[in-house]
């Protein structure tokens, strides 16, 4: 028996009658001539599409945006710090702008009276010294003699406030707050050391930098190179502050911290276990050398910075 | 065949026609109930009169409507209404009806295409189909390939297992 054969004969039964076939071929020629349904819109379809993408894309945007960054709480608060920040900026630049814009109105700044009152304030200063330096010239101090009376005046005060001798003998210096305009040297070696100091000149007298071309540096050009001048917003070094040791012409006698030190020239009284002021720097008034000055309470040792022993100066 | 236009709207009845069994009985197969497999029927050249196709040759056209109605009664088949029916409806449809005793003839030739048409009912779907395909279209391997989207060694695969499930429930037939 073979199974084509009896499958075809058996499959007849499942062929249409022709009633069937009828029956469908009417009811498909009627649908066809029928208008097409309009096909409703897909909603259910949409929503279960388009839902979740939806919902994932609103979680993302919501945690970008509210998401704290760098510790800060909020991103919306940072920006707003920043932009407040960037305010304040803005309206400090508008508020320099329209105070130098009146500035230029008017010619004169506060700065600018500050100027001149630190000016008036040291030529002041400066005339104050001048009339002490004058006071020295005058009595010829640097070479002999004795004090005049201004100077007197001065060392009394001095050594009023120090606690020092009052003695006024006439070996006795003139203690100067500066010491360019100390009177124990001579005139003409004052003069040549203040030259060679390179004092600052005063009140815009200086170098300045001029280029003959703006775009292309000429070498053939004259450069005055002005020397650096400190800027109001750019302190000076402060100077180390030595006391100062004052000695006589003769170097028999020094003044220190406003005691009186006799030479002792054969240096006896040295002793390191009495030593009660070891290493201290202290500057020699009228020149720029340093002294290292160790003091055992009753004599002072004096090494020069070589390390070349001065001398022994007992306190009177 | 060869005259028929090869334009699904200007022979439409005649390919209705002339196809309308073929659909009706690859529906059947997969069904196994008369009025599912005339409702895919119905849908099958529904589509094919409003896809307004046109077919490079008839092969095409056959295999076009093979796939048509194979999709159809997938989809009838997964649907919701159609899985919450009893599976065993249809075949019983067909007994109480008398389709499987025919108009006449010998019981033992009558109880023997029951046999064969309950053991193929049996099989699943898929190997309903290609059976059918086969050994009732006289289709080739590869036209079957062609016409289900299925390569043709699944085809020979399916074909085989087919007859090994039907050797125990037909001893004496030679397949």
């Amino acid at each position: 028996m073979n199974f084509r054969e009896e499958y075809k004969s058996c499959a007849e039964i499942m062929s249409p009658s022709e009633e069937a076939m009828e029956r469908m071929k009417k009811n498909i020629l009627e649908q066809a001539a029928a208008p097409a349904e309009k096909k409703a819109f897909p909603f259910k379809r949409i929503a279960m599409i388009g839902g979740p993408i939806a919902a994932c894309a609103v979680i993302t945007v919501a945690a970008v945006a509210f998401l704290p960054k760098d510790g800060s709480d909020m991103v919306v608060g940072t920006v707003s710090s920043a932009a407040a920040a960037e305010g304040a900026a803005d309206s400090y630049y508008m508020m320099d702008e329209t105070s130098a814009e009146s500035v230029r109105e008017s010619g004169t700044t506060d700065r600018e009276d500050s100027f001149t009152a630190a000016a008036a304030d040291g030529s002041e200063e400066e005339h104050i010294l001048k009339t002490e330096a004058d006071a020295y010239d005058t009595a010829g101090i640097a070479s002999e003699g004795g004090f005049p009376a201004a100077a007197q005046t001065a060392f009394e005060d001095f050594t009023e406030t120090t606690g020092g001798s009052s003695d006024t003998t006439a070996d006795i210096p003139v203690y100067a707050t500066e010491p360019e305009k100390n009177t124990l040297v001579s005139e003409e070696e004052f003069i040549e050391e203040a030259a060679d100091s390179a004092a600052p000149v005063s009140d815009n007298e200086g170098f300045t930098v001029t280029l003959e071309s703006e775009t292309v540096f000429d070498e053939t050009a004259e450069i005055e190179v002005a020397p650096a001048e400190p800027s109001a917003d750019q302190p000076a070094e402060p100077e180390p502050i030595y006391e100062a040791l004052e000695f006589s012409p003769d170097k028999t006698s020094c003044f220190f911290m406003g005691y009186k030190y006799i030479l002792d020239p054969e240096g006896e009284y040295y002793d390191n276990s009495q030593i009660t002021l070891a290493g201290m720097i202290v500057r020699v008034i009228g020149t720029d050398m340093l002294y290292t000055a160790e003091f055992d309470g009753r004599a002072l040792y004096l090494t020069d910075s070589g390390g070349k022993f001065i001398g022994v100066y007992i306190k009177e | 065949m060869d005259t028929m236009s090869l334009k699904a709207v200007e022979s439409f009845e005649q390919v209705m026609g002339f196809y309308m069994p073929m659909v009706y009985r690859i529906a059947f197969s997969r069904l196994g109930n008369a009025h599912d497999a005339e409702d895919i029927t119905q849908d099958v050249f529904l589509k094919y009169y409003r896809a307004a196709l046109t077919y490079n040759d008839e092969e095409h056209r056959k295999a076009w409507l093979i796939r048509c109605a194979i999709n159809c009664s997938k989809s009838l088949v997964t649907s919701a209404w159609f899985r919450h029916r009893a599976s065993d409806e249809g075949l019983e449809n067909m007994e109480e009806n008398g389709e499987f005793l025919g108009s006449g003839g010998d019981i033992d030739k009558i109880e023997q295409k029951n046999a064969v048409m309950s053991a193929v009912m049996k099989l699943p779907e898929k190997y309903r189909t290609v059976i059918h395909l086969f050994y009732f279209e006289d289709m080739s391997v590869a036209q079957i390939s062609s016409a289900t989207g299925i390569r043709e060694a699944t085809v020979k695969s399916q074909l085989s297992r087919a007859r090994e499930l039907l050797k125990p429930m037909l001893k004496e037939v030679d397949f």
